[in-house]
C-alpha cells in the first residue's frame, strides 16, 4: 500500500520510519518483509551491520533514487562502464574514504545494486591510472614486502608493463 | 569510532571494484603493494578484462618471449583493443596464447587482411565464447569458424566486401540468438545466407546496409534459401534503388515466429509505384505482427511528390496503426519521410 512506512534499527540503537518501497530496494529488506512475514506496521528490523550515520545515508540515496527503473543485470563477461556516475550520485559520494567503504559494506548486506555499483564505481575511479606509490598514500597501506620479494613480484609482473 | 580501512573490504568487494578496472591498470595500480593485495590478485576469483594496443614489437621477438603468466591468462574473461577503430596485436596474441584464454567469453576485434586466417585458425580454441565482435573482410574459413562456436551467443560484425567467393553451405550449425550486422559492400546475399541459414535458435537480428544499394534479389525476404523459426525481433535498414512489389513475399515464411520489427528502408526517389508497393504489397504483410515500425526516406534533388500520396498514406491509420509524413528540404535535397508503426500489447 503506499505510504506504508516500516522502522528501521541501526546497530547503535537508531529508529528510522522509512517508506516500504524506499527501503524495498534493499533486497534483504525486501526479503524479510515477504519471505519472513515481517509486518510492516509493528515490527522493526534491525540492521546490525549498519550504524546511525551509514543508515542516514543509505535511506537519503534510497530516497533520491526511489523511482529509477531497475538496475539492468550486469554481463560479467564484459568490461563494465567507469564513468556513467550521476552528478547526484558524484555530489552524494564526495565523502571521506571511511564513510565510503563503509557505505560498500552497507550496500552489500543490504543488497541494495544500484549503490553498490555505484560506489564501488567511485572506488575503482580512485585506483585507475595511479602507481603503487600514489594508491599507498592514498589509502595508508603499509608495504610489508622485502626488497627481495619487491623485486621478484616486479618480474612476474613485467607483462603489465605494455598493453 | 574506528573508520573502516581499504584493507577492511572482504574479497568479494574488492573482486567487484576491480571489475571495473582493466588487467594492466590492477596490476599497475596495485602490484609491490604488500601481501594483503598479492593474495587478491592471485585469487582466482579475480577475472580480468585485457585491452591492446598497437605494439612495435617485432612478432619474431614477440614469440620468444611469451611473458604472459599462465595464472593470468586463464582469468582473461574479456580482451578488447584500446580503441576500437584502431588496430592492435590482438590477433598476435591469440595465436601465442589462445589454447590458455580458457575462461575467454568476450572478444572484440578489428582484423587486417592477413590477421583474418590467424583468428579463423584459434576461434576453434575459444570454446567459452558468448560475444564476438569482429570488424574485418571476411572469408569463407572465417564464416565457419564463427558458425562452429559451440558457446557463441552474440556476435556483431561490420564486414566489408569479401575478396574471395563465399559458398553458402556449411557442415556447422552455430547456437547464436543475437547478430547485430553491418555489411559494407555487395556479396552481401551470399554472407547473409551462409550464416542466416545456419543460425536456427536466432532470436535477435539488426542488419544495415547503407554504404550499397542492394537489388531486389538481395532483401533479405526476397527468396526462401532459410528459414529463422525463434527470431522474433528484426531491424533492418538498407539503402536501395529498387522497389518492387514482391520483396517481402517470403517474410513469414523465413521468419514465422517473427513478432517486432523496425525497418529503415532509403530510397533515392518517390513516385506511385513505391507509395503502390508500400500500401498494397508491402503493409499488408507486415501488418500482422504485433509492433512493426516501417520508416520509408526519400532523398533526391528533384523528388516530385503528389498530393494524392499523402492521401493514400492516411487510409492506412486506425486504433492501433499510425502514419506520418514529412517533406523537408535540406542543402540541395529534398527528403521525403514516410513512417507506418502499428503497436498493440500482446494477450
Amino acid at each position: 500500500m503506499a505510504g506504508n512506512k516500516i522502522k528501521l534499527q541501526s546497530n547503535d540503537g537508531d529508529t528510522f520510519d522509512v517508506d516500504v518501497e524506499i527501503a524495498k530496494q534493499s533486497a534483504t529488506i525486501k526479503t524479510m518483509l515477504e519471505d519472513l512475514g515481517m509486518s510492516e506496521e509493528d515490527d522493526v528490523i534491525p540492521l546490525p551491520n549498519v550504524n546511525s550515520a551509514i543508515l542516514k545515508k543509505v535511506i537519503q540515496w534510497a530516497t533520491h533514487h526511489k523511482d529509477d527503473p531497475p538496475p539492468p543485470e550486469d554481463d560479467e563477461n564484459r568490461e563494465k562502464n567507469l564513468s556513467d556516475i550521476s552528478s547526484w550520485d558524484q555530489d552524494f559520494l564526495k565523502v571521506d574514504q571511511g564513510t565510503l567503504f563503509e557505505l560498500i559494506l552497507a550496500a552489500n548486506y543490504l543488497d541494495i545494486k544500484g549503490l553498490l555499483d555505484v560506489t564501488c564505481k567511485t572506488v575503482a575511479n580512485m585506483i585507475k591510472g595511479r602507481t603503487p606509490e600514489e594508491i599507498r598514500r592514498q589509502f595508508n597501506i603499509k608495504n610489508d614486502f622485502t626488497p627481495q620479494e619487491e623485486e621478484q613480484i616486479k618480474k612476474e609482473n613485467e607483462w603489465c608493463e605494455e598493453k | 569510532m574506528m573508520k573502516t580501512s581499504i584493507e577492511q573490504l572482504p574479497l568479494e568487494l574488492w573482486i567487484e571494484i576491480l571489475s571495473y578496472l582493466e588487467a594492466h591498470d590492477i596490476f599497475h595500480a596495485f602490484s609491490r603493494l604488500n601481501h594483503y593485495f598479492d593474495e587478491i590478485l592471485a585469487s582466482d576469483y579475480l577475472l580480468f578484462n585485457v585491452r591492446l594496443d598497437k605494439t612495435d614489437r617485432n612478432p619474431l621477438e614477440y614469440s620468444a618471449q611469451p611473458y604472459w603468466p599462465q595464472s593470468i591468462l586463464n582469468r582473461i574473461i574479456s580482451l578488447q583493443p584500446v580503441y576500437f577503430t584502431q588496430s592492435s596485436h590482438i590477433s598476435e596474441f591469440l595465436r601465442w596464447h589462445s589454447i590458455q584464454l580458457i575462461r575467454l567469453k568476450s572478444l572484440t576485434v578489428k582484423l587486417c587482411g592477413r590477421e583474418v586466417p590467424t583468428l579463423s585458425s584459434v576461434l576453434p580454441q575459444l570454446r567459452s565464447l558468448d560475444y564476438l565482435q569482429i570488424k574485418c573482410t571476411p572469408n569463407q574459413q572465417l564464416l565457419n569458424a564463427i558458425l562452429a562456436l559451440p558457446s557463441l551467443n552474440t556476435g556483431r560484425f561490420r564486414f566489408s566486401r569479401p575478396i574471395t567467393s563465399i559458398d553458402i553451405h556449411s557442415d556447422n550449425v552455430s547456437q547464436m540468438k543475437v547478430l547485430d550486422i553491418r555489411l559494407e559492400d555487395t556479396s552481401y546475399g551470399f554472407v547473409m545466407t551462409l550464416l542466416l541459414s545456419h543460425m536456427p535458435n536466432l532470436r535477435w537480428l539488426r542488419m544495415n546496409n547503407y554504404d550499397t544499394y542492394i537489388k531486389n534479389q538481395e532483401w533479405l525476404f526476397f527468396d526462401s534459401l532459410f528459414t529463422l523459426p525463434r527470431l522474433h525481433t528484426l531491424h533492418f535498414n538498407c539503402l536501395s534503388n529498387y522497389s518492387s512489389p514482391v520483396v517481402f513475399q517470403n517474410f513469414h515464411r523465413n521468419l514465422p515466429a517473427a513478432k517486432h520489427a523496425s525497418f529503415g528502408l532509403n530510397f533515392d526517389f518517390i513516385h506511385e509505384d513505391l507509395i503502390d508497393h508500400v500500401i498494397h504489397h508491402w503493409w499488408p504483410i507486415l501488418e500482422t505482427l504485433e509492433q512493426v515500425n516501417l520508416t520509408i526516406t526519400c532523398r533526391n534533388r528533384h523528388l516530385i511528390v503528389s498530393d494524392q500520396m499523402f492521401s493514400i498514406l492516411n487510409e492506412l491509420q486506425n486504433e492501433v496503426v499510425k502514419t506520418k509524413w514529412n517533406a523537408n528540404t535540406s542543402s540541395r535535397f529534398l527528403i521525403v519521410k514516410i513512417s507506418i508503426c502499428k503497436s498493440i500489447t500482446s494477450k
